[in-house]
């Protein structure tokens, strides 16, 4: 009889074989004291390959495991944020009404606050009015979009590896012009004009040294440049920063001006104008139809107001018409001769001889001055408004902060082992601190990529605001460092962020410390959603 | 305790040997800690589903496994990938080695580990499954689509090609 196959064999040591079988080789192995010590050595080494296989002799580490975040505690969270948020601002809204020396941040020196508020101004005006609906249904379609395209390509990318990923981000890339198509986009280093007798039917983006518009824009218009005049006719929104921006022709919608000179002349503006820059100039033949909102440093309006007039800055001279309420915070405002107010005027003032109303002026209401104590700007440490603002603040991060760790338990324990690490979030953190605006400020470029520009922007805004708590938790969980474990991280949370919130409110340092810790908190939440961080090591 | 707190302490229990278990069948250690993961990711979701009563070590196994064998299947991984049964039993009867019990100690647990990884995969698949996962050859059988003789056909070509690689390492 033949000797068993090396298969049979095999099969017959792992008691494989099928039955029919079992009996010729049981009958064979019997007889054959080859073949028994083969079959012998095959059972030995099955047992030893086994337990090799087995063997946990060369330990993995456990990497932390974060459970998936449900959609009911991004929602929570969303909403959580929202209403502390909210809460937050009405507060300040309060506080700043009823008590004047909360009013600190007309201090020129508090530059970074003036500019937050400009800002946020800025977004309200701009999500206000027709535009909005617009851009929520752009919104909802670019989520929408932009989920469906990353679960896409998150799916393909696990199975097929890299080759199906450029696919997909081919027909993003693809896409996008379609859908971004009544736009006109006209940019270069000179001079880019719209002639006087041409028409564009779509909103125009133009940008160049020198941008001139004589002709008509049916649609809204953005420009950017160094000089930036607009003397024809724009039926939507005109949306301009340059060093100089001067408006003579006719705006159908709203004005968003921003830059170092910011004139009009002879325009006629039906909606709001909103002006951002040093000197303001506002001649006689100029008319808005609706509400003027300033900031600056000298604010000159000579024309014509349909509704309020709101403006903020060093010198604010009326000489023209306002036909509803004026209110300025200023440090000298003049209301001249030939300045008809209709209803109240409102000067928010260090003192009574900082609001000058000559004699010929013809003002409807009454006139309210509004006396700043200049005392209490001083010196900020010394005032009640700046302590209560801290706790509004340990409480409002507290509590956003909690509901952030509960949702994303992964972001408890993280921590920065060594310098090496520390140097690479705040890398990571600087970086990405500057790549996203610019990334949502290209994305806003083209109007398809406005609601995901927004998006990043919101999206950077939060990553920032959460910085300073992932930080605070770090040094809150080295403080209660002990043998016996560490409390609950609501109690790490607090403690450090006490003492995150007295380092960046320290005298001198502080904006540094403030600037650090936030760039470096951002940047371990953009490694965190990298997906690189590992507990701070690299894996095997 | 909470679901969480009773769920992340079967994950410090169990993780090694699931990501064992993915390092043998998926080949890398990239591919394994990702499997892992994803594995307890899926056991996390359907974890209101799980029977406290049964012990968890097999359930987890179970779904890391299918995951792992899922993700071979879409690299195109199939049948075909196994060679046909005769070509790997002529391959088989043609090496004559045997049984390397000897070599097989547990202070060589690890360079045994990496011989199977660099195993191909369709040696490496098999001798997971069988050695490692402890199914049997009709489940290994039904999972990758081939016969129960080329099963066994694949294993003992498995076996002597770590065999091979184990000599040729004791040798240099």
């Amino acid at each position: 009889m033949t000797c068993l196959s090396a298969v049979t064999r095999s099969m017959y040591a792992d008691d494989a074989l099928p039955p029919e079988q079992l009996a010729a080789v049981t009958a064979h192995l019997r007889g054959c004291a080859a073949c028994s010590a083969r079959v012998a050595a095959l059972r030995t080494e099955r047992v030893a390959l086994r337990a090799a296989l087995q063997s946990d002799d060369a330990p993995t580490k456990v990497p932390a495991f974060a459970p998936p975040a449900r959609s009911r505690d991004v929602l929570l969270l969303t909403l959580g944020v929202l209403g502390v948020a909210a809460v937050a601002g009405g507060f300040w809204t309060a506080v700043l009404q009823a008590v004047p020396s909360g009013l600190q941040w007309l201090n020129p020196f508090q530059t970074g606050e003036l500019a937050e508020r400009a800002i946020g101004l800025i977004a309200f005006f701009f999500n206000e009015g027709n535009t909005m609906l617009t851009s929520a249904l752009n919104l909802v379609a670019a989520t929408l979009a932009v989920g469906l395209v990353a679960w896409t390509t998150l799916s393909v990318a696990k199975g097929r590896g890299s080759a199906a990923m450029l696919a997909s981000l081919l027909i993003v890339v693809l896409a996008l012009p379609k859908v971004g198509h009544a736009l006109e986009l006209r940019h270069g280093d000179g001079v880019i004009t719209v002639g006087a007798g041409e028409t564009i039917d779509d909103t125009l983006i133009a940008a160049g040294q020198t941008v001139a518009v004589d002709g008509t824009v049916n649609g809204d218009l953005f420009a950017f440049g160094r000089a930036v005049t607009i003397r024809g006719n724009v039926t939507g929104n005109v949306i301009t920063a340059a060093e100089t921006v001067t408006i003579e022709g006719t705006v159908g919608g709203d004005i968003v001006g921003a830059g170092r000179g910011v004139s009009l002349r002879g325009t006629h503006v039906g909606r709001n104008f909103f002006g951002f820059g040093r000197d303001l100039a506002f001649d006689r033949s100029a008319e808005v139809a609706g509400n003027v909102l300033t900031f600056g440093d000298t604010m000159n309006i000579d024309g014509r107001v349909g509704m309020d007039l709101a403006t903020f800055g060093n010198n604010v001279l009326v000489t023209g018409s306002v036909q509803r309420d004026f209110e300025a915070y200023a440090e000298q405002i003049s209301v001249l001769p030939t300045a008809r107010i209709g209803r109240n005027v409102t000067a928010h003032v260090d003192n009574n001889d900082k609001l000058q109303v000559a004699e010929g002026a013809t003002i409807g209401g009454t006139t309210d001055r509004k006396i700043v104590e200049r005392e209490h700007r001083r010196n900020r440490y010394a005032t009640t408004g700046f302590y209560v603002r801290q706790v509004v603040r340990i409480g409002a991060a507290f509590l956003t902060g909690l509901l952030l760790l509960w949702v994303f338990p992964v972001l408890r324990t993280l921590s920065l082992p060594t310098v090496g690490a520390a140097l690479r979030s705040g890398g990571i953190g600087l970086a990405a601190a500057i790549v996203m605006p610019v990334a949502a400020v290209l994305a806003c470029i083209t109007i398809v990529g406005l609601p995901i520009g927004i998006l990043t922007f919101v999206l950077g805004a939060i990553g920032l605001y959460f910085g300073k708590t992932i930080i605070a938790q770090m040094i809150g969980r080295a403080l209660f460092q002990s043998p016996v474990g560490l409390p609950h991280y609501a109690a790490t949370l607090i403690a450090g962020l006490a003492i995150v919130i007295i380092a960046i409110n320290l005298p001198v340092v502080g904006g540094i410390v403030n600037f650090v810790l936030t760039v470096l908190g951002f940047g371990m939440i953009v490694t965190v959603l990298l997906g690189r961080y590992n507990s701070g090591n690299a894996t095997v | 305790m909470t679901k969480e707190a009773a769920f992340a302490a079967l994950y410090e229990t169990h993780y090694r040997q699931v990501r064992a278990l993915c390092r043998q069948l998926l080949g890398t250690a990239e591919r394994a800690d990702d499997a892992a993961q994803e594995a307890f990711m899926r056991a996390y979701r359907g974890f209101d589903s799980y029977d406290p009563s049964q012990p968890f070590g097999p359930w987890i196994m179970r779904i890391a496994r299918n995951h792992s064998l899922d993700l071979l299947r879409r690299r195109r991984f199939e049948p075909a990938a196994f060679g046909t049964e005769a070509e790997e039993a002529a391959a088989a009867e043609a090496d004559d080695t045997d049984g390397l019990g000897e070599l097989l100690t547990a202070e060589r647990a690890r360079s045994v580990q990496a011989a199977v990884s660099a195993l191909p995969e369709r040696y490496r698949v098999p001798l997971a499954l069988a050695y490692f996962a402890d199914a049997s050859y009709d489940e290994i059988a039904a999972e990758l689509g081939i016969t129960r003789t080329h099963v066994g056909t694949l294993l003992c070509r498995a076996k002597q090609a770590l065999r091979k690689t184990l000599a040729e390492e004791t040798a240099s």
